[in-house]
Parts: C-alpha cells; sequence; structure tokens
C-alpha cells in the first residue's frame, strides 16, 4: 500500500514538473543571451533596408496609419516606419513594419497584432495566391528589446540581417 | 521509520506542488488567446441627428455628371471620410495607397460577392458599416468564376439589398472590376477581357435599376484594346494574375473617384 502511494505520489510530481514547460513561439524571432540583437536605431534600419526595395514599385506610408493599417495604437508606439511595395507575381503587396514600443509591455500586443496580419493573408492568399501564401509561412516577426520588425517580402531574410547587424 | 519519513516528506512536496500546477496549466489556456482586431468600422465623427419629415432625395441611377473634387470638397469636405469601401484584394492593395483621406474599408483577399453571401473570409459584411453614409464597391475577380456573369451580378443586387436592409440611409456605389493584362487574358476561366467588359456593362444596368450610382474605374486604366496598361498592374508575371494594380494604377484610380463625386443631396445645377 505505502509502495503505491508513493509511486503515486511521484508521478504527481512528475506532471508538476511538465506542467513548467513553455513552448517556443515559432513566428516571433527574438535574442536570447548575446545573439542577435539589434543596436541600430530604427531610421537607420529603415535606410538600410529601403535600397532592397526601391526599385520595387516602393511607397512610404505615413507612421500615423499604424492605426488603420494594423490596429496598432498609437499610444503603444514611440516611433514607426512603414512601407510598401510591389511583390513579383503575388496579389498582396509586400510591407516593411518597423516599430519602437513606446514600452516593453507592449512589445507583445504589437507582435500579436503583426502575427494576426501574418496569418490573414495566409488564410485568404491560401485559394489563389501561392506566391503571397508561401511568403506568410516563411516571414517572421523579429524582436529586440523594445523594436519589433515586420518584413512581408521575398528578401524578408535578408531585411532581417539588416535588422539586427 | 524512514520509510515514514520519506512519504511525509513526499506528500508534503507533492502538496506544494499541486497548486503550482494547477496555476501554470490555467496561465497557459488563458494565455494562449488572443483579441482578434476587429474587422468592424469604427467612426469617431460626431452625430448628427436629423428629423426626416420627407424622404430623402433618391440618386439617379448609373452613370451621371459626377462633381470633380475641388467642387465635392466645397459642398462635403468629409466625403470620404464618410465612405466604406469593401472589396477584395484589389481593393487591399488600394487601401494601402491610402489616396482617399479618411476612407474606411472593408476588404479581403479572395473576397467576392459569393463569399460575402456566404459567410466565407468575412461573416455579415452588411453589419459592419457603421455610420458610413456611401457604400463604395468592387468585387467581381473572385465571382465570375465560380458564378458566372449572371450568378454575380444577381448576387451583387442581393448584397447590396442585404446592406440597404440593414443601413436603409447608405448610398450605394457600385465600382466597375478592373481590367486584366492581355498577357493573362482567358487563362483563368472567366477572367479575361470579354467576360470582365460584359459583367461590367450588367453592372451598370444594376445600378440604373435600382437606383445606384456606377463608377466606371476600369475606363481609366485599360488601354486602347481594352486591357489593363502594364504599367497599372502590379502581378504582371507568369505566376501572377495580371489584375492586380501597381501604385501607378492606384493612383489613377484614387483620382478618377476623387473627380467623381455626388450626393443626392447636393444642389446641383
Amino acid at each position: 500500500m505505502k509502495k503505491i502511494v508513493a509511486l503515486l505520489l511521484t508521478l504527481l510530481m512528475a506532471l508538476s514538473l511538465c506542467a513548467c514547460g513553455e513552448k517556443p513561439d515559432q513566428k516571433v524571432t527574438a535574442p536570447k543571451g548575446d545573439e542577435k540583437v539589434s543596436s541600430k536605431s530604427l531610421d537607420a534600419v529603415y535606410s538600410a533596408i529601403l535600397p532592397l526595395i526601391e526599385d520595387k514599385d516602393i511607397m512610404e506610408i505615413d507612421a500615423e496609419r499604424i492605426t488603420e493599417l494594423y490596429n496598432i495604437p498609437t499610444e503603444d508606439v514611440k516611433e514607426a516606419y512603414i512601407a510598401s511595395f510591389t511583390i513579383a507575381d503575388a496579389a498582396f503587396p509586400g510591407e516593411v513594419v518597423l516599430v519602437e514600443a513606446s514600452s516593453e509591455d507592449k512589445v507583445s500586443e504589437i507582435v500579436e497584432l503583426l502575427k494576426t496580419r501574418l496569418a490573414d493573408i495566409k488564410a485568404q492568399a491560401e485559394s489563389y495566391d501561392p506566391v503571397s501564401s508561401k511568403l506568410a509561412d516563411e516571414c517572421t516577426i523579429e524582436v529586440s528589446g523594445t523594436k519589433i520588425a515586420y518584413f512581408f517580402a521575398d528578401n524578408h531574410a535578408e531585411m532581417s540581417e539588416l535588422f539586427f547587424n | 521509520m524512514k520509510k515514514r519519513i520519506a512519504v511525509i516528506i513526499l506528500t508534503i512536496v507533492i502538496a506544494a506542488a499541486i497548486p503550482i500546477t494547477i496555476s501554470m496549466l490555467t496561465k497557459d489556456l488563458s494565455s494562449g488567446q488572443t483579441d482578434k482586431p476587429t474587422n468592424a468600422v469604427e467612426k469617431t465623427t460626431e452625430a448628427q441627428t436629423t428629423e426626416k419629415e420627407t424622404e430623402p432625395p433618391k440618386p439617379v441611377g448609373g452613370e451621371i455628371d459626377y462633381l470633380a473634387w475641388d467642387k465635392a470638397q466645397e459642398l462635403n469636405p468629409d466625403y470620404f471620410a464618410e465612405t466604406v469601401f469593401i472589396g477584395d484584394s484589389v481593393s487591399l492593395k488600394f487601401k494601402m495607397y491610402g489616396g482617399l483621406p479618411g476612407a474606411s474599408y472593408l476588404c479581403y483577399g479572395s473576397f467576392g460577392t459569393v463569399n460575402a453571401l456566404a459567410g466565407v473570409i468575412k461573416e455579415n459584411i452588411w453589419d459592419d458599416i457603421g455610420d458610413n453614409k456611401r457604400v463604395y464597391i468592387m468585387l467581381g475577380m473572385n465571382d465570375l468564376n465560380p458564378a458566372g456573369i449572371d450568378g454575380a451580378v444577381a448576387n451583387m443586387k442581393e448584397l447590396c439589398n442585404r446592406i440597404l436592409d440593414k443601413n436603409p440611409d447608405v448610398l450605394i456605389y457600385i465600382q466597375s472590376m478592373t481590367p486584366i493584362t492581355k498577357a493573362h487574358d482567358g487563362i483563368n476561366g472567366r477572367l479575361g477581357k470579354k467576360y470582365i467588359n460584359e459583367y461590367n456593362e450588367k453592372l451598370l444596368e444594376l445600378a440604373k435599376e435600382n437606383n445606384w450610382y456606377y463608377l466606371d474605374v476600369a475606363s481609366v486604366l485599360t488601354t486602347e484594346d481594352g486591357y489593363l496598361k502594364d504599367e497599372y498592374c502590379g502581378d504582371n508575371g507568369a505566376e501572377g494574375m495580371g489584375l492586380h494594380l501597381s501604385n501607378p494604377g492606384c493612383a489613377v484610380w484614387c483620382d478618377y473617384l476623387k473627380n467623381h463625386c455626388m450626393d443626392p443631396s447636393w444642389d446641383i445645377k
């Protein structure tokens, strides 16, 4: 009897240890330790990225439109840069969104809104726009402190490198 | 004795672990939910209530002599701030372009009248007009293949009537479907010049019959032989559809709409 009780208690303890684990968020790349930190200003990152899209029918968008386009409240944003451009053969326009959150506790909310943006593109593009649908699977949201980057682009990896380096 | 002590220690540890486990599991379940931003149009303009002693003047249906923007602005500087655009991925790009001050958008990729009436992609879009006074609609590229021309036109009529049932005071402005490039003509079923033109002609008739406005956006986007100009197309490559607009295309569309404004309350002589 005592052995059975001891075994049950051990199993319960093992279960409690399992509940402490967290699943990694695959859509967000956040630096851990001393890996990948963005030390550049958003303005510098934006200036570095512009040459990658300036021949793609680029349109720079007023940061005030961040609420209209992404549902991100302006009071949650310290600084933002937005641009849209054409992705070859895609129905959805390419997007560059760089945001510095007004505080650390606003970062996760902004990230969630941008993840929703990607999920919407995926859902809406799936039936007729394979280019956008594929990109919606590949693109990730980058985070470094209070700086957030969203690149919906076929060269998003290159843009991410510029964000972190 | 030793066994008893071991059991007692284990019991204490487990008793401490259970509430921690419960709180961790509860946190995981609740943190997985995010508030999706709603697609409802929110307006903060002040409401003006007027008592309607007489019926409001009905618009003349179809294409009419519209007013250019400089005159329209004098009559109503908030014209587009009181307007909501319903559309598909073509209009999504137009939204991003953002050339109409204060306009609202209910636009979704792969949207059409088929989806709208079936509640796919967006349910009950007629519930989200808000306090907008004008509804500009451009749909068709996702309807011609599943519904055919007559089916798509019938759907458009049904959609407009549902919008009006829910919002009896709004004005309906049907925009023609945008044209297709020559390179993509007829590659994808009914997405071709012949069908698009016929669809647009029937939309004009629909507008006339129902006293809805009709805006021939296609007229400013086409070549002499009726195709979407290459420079106005954003997806003219082999894998594209030849229907979505570039920024220059959006600029021309925007300019057309600004210079084709009308409201039945305007006393124009």
